[in-house]
């Protein structure tokens, strides 16, 4: 299990280096950089340009320029002071002045906010959902969550994020969009805490849609799947009350298709969350993201894609993990 | 004697018995029909605009005049705005304007309906200057339901050419890779070492790091290669082959798997015995059987183009005006004011939803009736 885990690190490492490596050259090649937007400014001295790209290494070639930037994300001595070490050190943000991992990490603690609440909030609503659809297959709420599903697939987010908006500024019951309120500051810690659930409770909902239409046709489908086997007729035939034989022993093997389904998940939230994010105003990585693209801030970019890449990884290994330690077929050695 | 039943056939006959699969055909068929005949059922053309009725709500149809008087035609009533700028519509009741079917509006350019016939002649249409807005207008006091017609253009084609590039790709890649699966190419030898290279393993490496990317991210990424301002039908076909470069690992793992099993079939062994090329093998033999399972992706993927053009448009990355889109109508309900007092302006996103609505019950259906443990 050990060498499997260190193995797939492995892999995800290689795979960074070439995830990094194409997005750099798709910024490189596109057309335009931070500084022709600056460059046009009449405000704006040419000295004062050129300044700036010797000091963002921008009129070095494209390779010097990715492994200065790759460097700095190793450890490394700052300034060949060896008892100064710096890391995480993804560049300098073009437009707002500031270390690009100080912008990363608050996005991304954010954006593990809305991913992680609404990981919670779906999969306790999509799997007694799912169940009990599967339990009375064909009844009317079986019928009903087929019609709401369908419902719930059509929808696209930004267009729910947006009509969610529109209810929350006719009827005043939820913030228009943004994480945190005018008077945060002024709060307790509780009424912070109510604060971000109050903001938190639209962009969730609208993630939590999708999820929870697709999550629940898979339990629905798995559940059906595994009634059907013989070990659950002979579970029946020996006199077990119903609710035993489902939730003792049909609930546990439907469930672990489930788990590879919450590797994949992290993927389709993180696309899903870009959009809310821009919509909502929710100040995460897909935000981030968008502005830096919009802006051409090159290595906000980077970094960002980085780190989404790495939150993706990190979460189908854990899901792998997971599936192993709960179905003992599983082994990965 | 008696008729044999083809595959098709039989798959008709299961489709048809599928009430929802039969709803998402017709709300298609519908669409579609807007679409054809767009430019003729639109009162207005996309460009057209009316400065003195911004954010006009959509207008009121009567039957009843304010003396109370019944009148078969249905009317409409001028409107004004007052005070000045405020955008609040008040109806003038003093003249009414009823509504014509067939109405030859000589103040628009003139259309080609199905680009053979010029006209001026519109399915509605009612004398200035009252408007018939039946959706409202936008901030420019353009007539949305006119737009929403003509950006159907946009999203009801590009999921078609779309899916047609990334099968096409899917197709080409799919069958190579399940074609040589477990068969590298040997690149010669030297001194004892046989280097070789295994085509499969590499396609579908490459496909899955594609997959496990989100997609939307992936999009955007791509769209900054591109510059921003184009016209709108470079930025159409940009559209689709970067999302066509995103779609088609998913579509080759489908043809791959596909192609596994017919490989060893005995079709492909005689065809191979006889000595076809490994092209006319593929082309002629592997690819028509992957049709009817296929088709089935291909109409659950076309939403997916869909919303990622629109929502390319709603940010200002894809087609922009004066083309409509439904995206790109939609970007100005990014203003919360406006979205709160002109709600109306939410309706392409609605036909974005039945668009997708559409595609995903049909290809639920379709899957249903080819697939014979489904049949009832």
């Amino acid at each position: 299990m050990i060498r499997y885990i260190g193995e797939r690190l492995l892999l995800m490492l290689f795979l960074l280096l070439g995830i990094s490596f194409i997005s750099f050259l798709i910024m490189q090649l596109a057309p335009g950089n931070y500084l022709d937007t600056l460059a046009m400014n009449p405000q704006i001295s040419p000295a004062y340009i050129a300044h700036m790209k010797e000091k963002f290494g921008l009129n070095l070639p494209w390779y010097v320029q990715y492994f200065r930037w790759l460097l700095g994300i190793l450890p490394h001595p700052v300034n060949g002071n060896w008892h100064h070490w710096d890391y995480f050190d993804f560049g300098i943000s073009f437009s707002q002045q500031i270390p690009v991992f100080s912008i990363l990490k608050p996005a991304m603690m954010n954006t593990l906010i809305l991913a992680l609440a609404t990981i919670v909030v779906s999969w306790f609503i999509a799997v007694p959902m799912g169940v009990y659809a599967a339990v009375k297959q064909n009844g009317p709420f079986d019928q009903a969550s087929i019609f709401l599903a369908y419902i719930g697939f059509a929808i696209p987010d930004f267009f729910l994020a947006m009509l969610l908006l529109f209810l929350a500024s006719r009827t005043h019951l939820f913030p228009i969009g943004g994480m945190i309120g005018r008077d945060y500051e002024y709060l307790s810690p509780w009424g912070k805490l109510i604060d971000l659930f109050h903001h938190l409770f639209l962009p969730v909902l609208v993630l939590t849609v999708g999820n929870v239409a697709y999550l629940m046709r898979q339990m629905r489908a798995s559940l059906l799947d595994v009634l059907r086997a013989e070990y659950i007729q002979t579970a029946r035939a020996k006199g077990l009350r119903e609710r035993i034989v489902i939730f003792r022993h049909a609930l546990r093997n439907a469930l672990n298709p489930m788990i590879t389904l919450f590797g994949f998940e992290l993927g389709f939230l993180l696309s899903g969350a870009l959009a809310v994010e821009i919509v909502m105003s929710w100040p995460g990585l897909g935000r981030v993201i968008y502005e830096a693209i919009i802006q051409k801030d090159l290595y906000v970019v980077m970094g960002d894609l980085m780190v989404s890449s790495v939150l993706l990884i990190v979460g189908n290994l854990l899901a792998d993990i997971l599936l192993a330690w709960v179905d003992p077929r599983i082994r990965y050695d | 004697m008696i008729k044999g039943r083809t595959e098709w056939h039989i798959a008709k006959r299961q489709l048809r018995k599928n009430k929802l699969a039969v709803f998402g055909f017709w709300l298609l068929a519908v669409l579609y029909f807007l679409m054809i005949f767009a430019d003729f059922i639109a009162p207005y053309d996309q460009a057209f605009s009316d400065g003195e009725k911004n954010f006009h709500p959509p207008v009121a149809i009567h039957f009843i005049d304010a003396e109370g008087h019944f009148h078969l035609t249905p009317f409409v009533y001028n409107t004004i705005e007052r005070p000045k700028f405020s955008r609040h519509y008040l109806p003038d009741p003093s003249h009414r304007y009823p509504i014509h079917f067939f109405y030859k509006n000589t103040t628009l350019v003139e259309h080609s309906l199905l680009f053979l016939f010029p006209t001026s002649v519109h399915l509605l249409g009612v004398d200035e200057p009252a408007r018939i807005f039946i959706f409202g207008t936008d901030d420019s006091g353009r007539d949305v339901f006119t737009r929403i017609l003509y950006g159907s253009r946009v999203a009801l084609t590009i999921g078609i050419i779309g899916v047609l590039v990334s099968y096409a790709l899917g197709v080409l890649i799919g069958a190579l890779s399940g074609y040589y699966a477990g068969k590298p190419i040997p690149l010669g030898w030297w001194k004892g070492w046989k280097p070789s290279i295994d085509v499969d393993n590499w396609i579908q490496r490459s496909g899955e790091m594609l997959l496990m990317f989100p997609s939307l991210y992936l999009l955007l990424g791509l769209r900054a290669l591109i510059p921003e301002h184009l016209s709108s039908a470079k930025v159409y076909f940009l559209i689709v082959i970067l999302l066509s470069f995103i779609r088609w690992p998913a579509i080759a793992r489908v043809v791959r798997a596909m192609v596994l099993s017919i490989r060893e079939r005995e079709f492909v062994l005689a065809a191979e015995a006889i000595g076809c090329s490994n092209f006319r093998i593929i082309w002629r033999h592997i690819v028509p059987n992957t049709f009817s399972q296929i088709i089935v992706f291909v109409t659950l993927s076309i939403p997916s183009f869909i919303l990622g053009e629109a929502f390319l448009s709603y940010l200002d990355l894809g087609i922009r005006e004066p083309q409509a889109s439904w995206g790109n109508m939609l970007t100005q309900a990014q203003d919360v004011v406006a979205l709160t007092h002109y709600p109306w302006i939410l309706l392409p996103g609605f036909f974005i939803f039945i668009t997708v609505l559409g595609f995903n019950l049909l290809g639920d259906g379709l899957r249903d009736a080819l697939d014979p443990k489904m049949r009832s």
